[in-house]
């Protein structure tokens, strides 16, 4: 402290180096301006008070996700099993049966999650000779179809000529659902559209932040030696390993 | 505003989203120092999440390139190998490997998952004679080296003289979408990413507390807040 230099002392040593130092040493010097940074700081605290409650979401379920493994077991699943009648004259395609549990399940802006294997199991048009056993078994055909959203997901099975449809409903819970906003495969476009504006508003803030860093915080060196820690650290486990 | 201000009795906080009772200098001052530093600390992986998630959600706009692949053979030199483990020390410590193996005890779910653990198949001792040769069937051992630029498979057949390993390398925008995702980082990179998003709750939080009147006005912060918070809450009610 006894060594602090008071703001005319250091004013004499800038005069001494000509250039007196920036009050916000990562922005330019040309855009050291009133306006500017006005603009910059208005930039910075609209975005970032938009973007808080998303960002805190994003960052508690980044944490779940990186020990995923550790993590969800312990979560538990929900899971209810029902069933729906079918209609009688059972469904002529694999949109027909779509439609219909859209309909019945009041799905809105659930996404189909398609899986290979078992889209082309219900993809099958004609019924299938099986062979169990000895003798083959004529298989009736096959219907299957996943709904899933953020916080629920749906797996259905019929098989024609059964007079029920077999569901399988999942709440996903509070958890379960932030990663999966926070992964945003499940969801419709417009969460999409919300991620990708974190996305840029993050770049934003990130950019914004730096140019208004200022001296009032800390030494510039101690700055840029955190910032550039950060740096290396992503270049060695992004390259290095 | 003073006139205001004064007829109600009491000052409009500078700072209104911070309780009067925290508006000191000091606390203000500290408020602002954590800020400042978690936000320069974390300023390069804010921008990095900021542009894979990009890439991530618009994998199909932005593609990333196919990954390339190629297979060596080690020889394990007299080695005793009877597990994954001590498949995987002997191939990190040959290769001079910086990374760790991972044998998880879980086969792939469905398809094949890249990063997936892998599990071995349970090796039975002896199988009949088929042909003209003994059929044996000896213990497979597999793990795997998982970082986010390459991926080493490492596949062994108890009593071979050779240790498999496909390597699948992956270029520079798949590398930091990989890095994004974590799955395939170290321990390090994983305690970055914690640390970066424990920082990111720091700043929403403080940056909320630190808005000040002269940003604009209260009632704009309030609704756009209001608006970013309600987005969030009908998305995770809904989940649409």
């Amino acid at each position: 402290m006894a060594n602090a230099t008071t703001p005319r002392e250091s004013g004499e040593k800038e005069t001494a180096s000509k250039r007196p130092p920036k009050a916000h040493p990562f922005l330019p010097r040309t855009l050291h301006t009133r306006p500017a940074l006005q603009v910059l700081r208005k930039t910075h605290s609209w975005v970032g008070i938009t973007g808080a409650t998303a960002a805190i979401v994003i960052a508690i379920s980044g944490i779940t996700l990186n020990h995923n493994t550790v993590i969800n077991p312990r979560i538990p699943v929900p899971t209810e099993d029902f069933q729906l009648e079918a209609p009688a004259d059972g469904f002529a395609a694999q949109a027909d049966f779509e439609r219909f549990l859209i309909e019945a399940l009041e799905i809105n802006g659930h996404v189909l999650v398609l899986e290979e294997e078992e889209e082309a199991m219900a993809q099958r048009e004609s019924p299938a000779a099986s062979e169990s056993g000895g003798r083959p078994v004529a298989q009736p055909r096959r219907f299957v179809t996943h709904f899933a959203s953020a916080t629920e997901q749906y797996d259905i099975r019929y098989v024609e000529g059964n007079p029920l449809i077999d569901i399988t409903h999942i709440d996903r819970g509070v958890m379960r659902t932030f990663n999966n906003l926070h992964l945003a495969q499940v969801s419709g476009n417009s969460w999409v559209f919300v991620i990708d504006v974190l996305s840029v508003a993050m770049v934003v803030l990130a950019l914004s932040g730096l140019l208004l860093w200022s001296r009032l915080t800390g030494p510039r060196l101690l700055a840029l030696g955190l910032a550039t820690s950060m740096l290396l650290g992503t270049i060695y486990f992004a390259l290095v390993l | 505003m003073k006139k205001k201000a004064g007829r109600q009795g009491r000052r409009p906080k500078e700072h209104p989203f911070l309780p009067a009772g925290l508006q000191t200098p000091l606390f203000l001052k500290w408020l602002r120092r954590t800020h400042g530093w978690l936000g320069l600390w974390g300023a390069v992986a804010g921008i990095l999440f900021g542009i894979t998630t990009i890439l991530l959600v618009h994998a199909e706009v932005f593609p990333t390139g196919d990954p390339s692949q190629n297979v060596v053979q080690l020889p394990v030199n007299g080695a005793v190998i009877q597990n994954p483990n001590q498949l995987g020390a002997y191939v990190q410590a040959e290769l001079e490997l910086d990374t760790d193996w991972r044998s998880g005890p879980r086969a792939p779910r469905r398809a094949p998952d890249p990063d997936a653990p892998v599990s071995a198949p349970r090796g039975m001792d002896r199988g009949g004679a088929g042909g003209g040769a003994a059929r044996v069937t000896n213990p497979v051992h597999q793990t795997r080296f998982l970082s986010p630029s390459r991926t080493l498979d490492v596949r062994y057949i108890e009593g071979n003289e050779y240790i498999e390993i496909t390597r699948t390398g992956f270029g520079f925008l798949e590398t930091i979408k990989r890095l994004h995702s974590g799955r395939t980082a170290q321990l390090g990179w994983l305690l970055l990413g914690d640390a970066f998003s424990g920082a990111l709750v720091v700043l929403a939080i403080s940056g909320v507390l630190l808005w000040s009147r002269m940003d604009g006005s209260r009632l704009l912060a309030i609704g756009l807040g209001g608006t970013g918070f309600l987005t969030v809450l009908y998305f995770a009610v809904v989940g649409a």
